[in-house]
């Protein structure tokens, strides 16, 4: 259908519509009133309901620790320079994993066969934007040197996240000025490992993402 | 599929008590104790609710400004926008889509709309195969069933349906751990969605300020889906758009918490345009449908309020109704009591006449929707109509003076009342299940409980009379 006969058939749905009455304008975002807290403990308590993992005063350390539980694998990582601090890759590489290139080409067939390599990814490392103490979520942002799959594919997911990036709820970020929420084509809030509970309501983790979901707390 | 019953009583009677509609019926239950507690543990809860509704009315009432916002956004980003009257519309446009990039393995994340549709019959039609990527919706699919819930599709499969389903269509070995039958589909799925050609998904909110689109998942087959095929295809019923991010920021602190008690989804994806320059992955081209399909019949409509939906399911969880008989007997993709109002509306009255019945009036539903739609009133309003338009209930305006003549006659009602009482047997644990006469049409659409075999005139006589 035509653009503006779509819309004018709404537009005259709405000029006989009996809604209940609304606000003329947008009545915008509500940003909650909830109480003070520690937000390093509540994020560490909320990540710790949804199944992450929060790792606070290891630095890099944290990394080997975790190669060390689970052995080495196929790494997918962001850019050295979009992460908040040097040489985390570096970490993987001296334990053993091998690095997979992160970027797709663009034509169809290139595309497949690239992600083909992507079926046993073991680790994906990446930043963080921010972090929500309410809801024990990360905000991880697309962009140059900052393939998606790295905190979608892998088995186990690492992010490196700056304390001072620690708000209280999404709201309180989404309505920073500098959120810029959408001045990426991706950003996302992750919650948790993937998780489904399809199977007689029974929480099961790493459908499809992530089984494991580790937050590496770096000084800002 | 085989032939199902032509109405909700039918369909009802053949579900009730049975074991899969029992499954629902705990799952439900399940459901309403997550939500209640993610309630109790947000104190902003009430006033998100509030602040939700606001902005979906006001969205509602200036509907194409937005939708007109939205398309300008989408198309500034570099994406493409269809404008689909109705669902034939969208059909054609993706199956268009699906032949320029010569799509043949096409992934899907769950969407409503786009079972409202029937797209997928449609791709298959072409030859394309449509694989849907989330468990739940996974199972349906090669079982050839249909969801009975609109966020668990699944709640009516015992885990050991689901292992001899794996072990029959998928070869593998008979397992019904949960964590094993999710690993097989983990290994199945995984090779499809990093091979697919084009990715389709549903949109749980769009901002018309910036053409940012959020799909929500808890499993990640929602990103995977809209990252990986080279092609992204959206589809939207219209009434999904919002003013700005900030205010789908609104509806997602209401939408996990009141659809499983999660203070947000894992995977809360926000998609503004196809991939950057730059950008090392995601989809190279983004197809955004934007689908009226009778919703601008909807927005002129008594019920119009209906359209603030957020299709959470939290009225299908706490609905004694829908407990009781589970999803299928709603006979629509939408059941519960969102279903039993949005689906004459939408889809019309033909074969629906009972839907807006299918409800005790409790308010449950209205006490629990995050944009607070009053949907009890909504259906009394369907079934006045109803009642207006149809013969199914003529018999109750004489009835109803028939009742009159008699109740206020004490020997008539006498005589009425103890007649009853011996008017024989009940059918079924002392309710009628078929009565003849007046009492027809009543008993075709519910059961009518027997009087006592002893009036509360006779009881009171022979215990308090003088």
């Amino acid at each position: 259908m035509e653009r503006e006969a779509f819309l004018s058939r709404v537009r005259s749905a709405i000029d006989l519509s009996r809604l209940p009455e609304g606000s003329d304008t947008d009545p915008g975002p509500l940003v909650p009133d909830l109480p003070p807290v520690d937000l390093v403990e509540r994020f560490a308590n909320a990540l710790e309901t949804v199944s992450g993992t929060l790792h606070v005063g290891e630095g890099l350390a944290a990394i080997d620790h975790i190669i060390e539980r689970y052995s080495p694998g196929p790494l997918l990582a962001w850019d050295d320079g979009e992460l908040p601090i040097t040489g985390a890759s570096q970490r993987f590489l001296d334990a053993g994993c091998g690095l997979i290139d992160g970027t797709v080409p663009s034509s169809a067939d290139g595309r497949v066969d690239h992600q083909r390599g992507y079926f046993d990814v073991k680790y994906g490392l990446t930043g963080a934007e921010a972090a929500f103490a309410e809801t024990g979520s990360i905000v991880v942002r697309s962009g140059l040197g900052r393939p998606r799959m790295a905190s979608l594919i892998p088995l186990i997911h690492i992010v490196l996240l700056p304390e001072d990036r620690i708000f209280r709820s999404p709201m309180h970020w989404l309505t920073e000025p500098g959120s810029d929420a959408a001045g990426a084509a991706n950003v996302v809030y992750i919650t948790g490992p993937s998780r489904t509970a399809d199977i007689e309501q029974k929480i099961t983790l790493g459908v499809h993402g992530p089984r494991e979901l580790h937050v590496i707390l770096v000084p800002a | 599929m085989s032939a199902r019953p032509s109405t909700f009583a039918e369909r009802g009677a053949a579900e009730v008590g049975s074991d899969k509609a029992k499954a629902v019926g705990d799952g439900a239950r399940h459901l309403t104790e997550k939500r209640a507690a993610a309630v109790v543990a947000y104190p902003a809860m009430d006033a998100m609710r509030d602040r939700a509704r606001e902005i979906r009315l006001h969205t509602l009432a200036n509907l194409d400004t937005y939708v007109a916002r939205f398309a300008d956004a989408i198309e500034a980003l570099g994406g493409h926008v269809f404008f689909a009257a109705d669902a034939a519309e969208a059909n054609d446009y993706i199956r268009g889509v699906a032949e320029t990039a010569d799509a043949e393995l096409i992934v899907k994340v769950k969407s409503m709309v786009t079972e409202e549709i029937e797209l997928n019959t449609v791709l298959e039609a072409d030859g394309r195969t449509v694989v849907e990527s989330d468990l739940g919706e996974f199972i349906v699919q090669l079982a050839d069933d249909r969801p009975s819930h609109i966020v668990a599709p699944v709640l009516h499969w015992t885990r050991q349906d689901v292992g001899r389903l794996f072990a029959d269509e998928l070869g593998v070995p008979y397992t019904e751990e949960p964590t094993a039958l999710n690993q097989i589909a983990r290994t199945h799925l995984r090779r499809i969605f990093l091979e697919a050609d084009m990715g389709i998904s549903g949109v749980n909110f769009a901002a018309a300020s910036t053409g940012t689109i959020a799909v929500v998942t808890n499993e990640g087959n929602g990103r995977l889906t809209t990252t990986a095929p080279r092609v992204h295809v959206a589809v939207m019923g219209m009434e999904r758009i919002v003013p700005t991010l900030e205010d789908v920021g609104v509806m997602l602190e209401v939408l996990g918490r009141s659809a499983t008690g999660q203070s947000l989804t894992t995977y809360t994806n926000l998609i503004t345009g196809p991939r950057k320059q730059g950008d090392p992955d995601g989809p190279d081209e983004l197809h955004v449908v934007i689908l009226d399909s009778g919703r601008s019949t909807v927005l002129n409509d008594d019920v119009s309020e209906v359209l603030a939906c957020i299709r959470c399911g939290a009225c299908l969880n706490v609905c004694p109704v829908y407990r009781s008989v589970g999803g299928h007997a709603y006979g629509d993709i939408y059941p519960g009591p969102v279903g039993a109002v949005l689906s004459p509306v939408l889809f019309g009255f033909d074969g629906r006449e009972q839907l807006p019945y299918a409800c005790t009036l409790c308010g449950a539903c209205l006490e629990v929707c995050p944009p607070r739609i009053d949907l009890p009133r909504m259906l009394v309003n369907l079934r006045e109509r109803v009642a207006a338009e149809g013969d199914a209930f003529s018999w109750l305006g004489p009835a109803m003076k028939a009742y009159e003549f008699t109740a206020t006659r004490p020997v008539m009602w006498r005589g009425a009342v103890d007649g009853a009482s011996l008017a024989g047997k009940a059918k079924r644990g002392g309710w009628f299940t078929r009565l003849p006469g007046p009492g027809k049409a009543w008993t075709a659409v519910r059961d009518l409980p027997a009087p006592s075999r002893q009036s509360f005139r006779r009881w009171w006589k022979k215990n308090h009379g003088a």
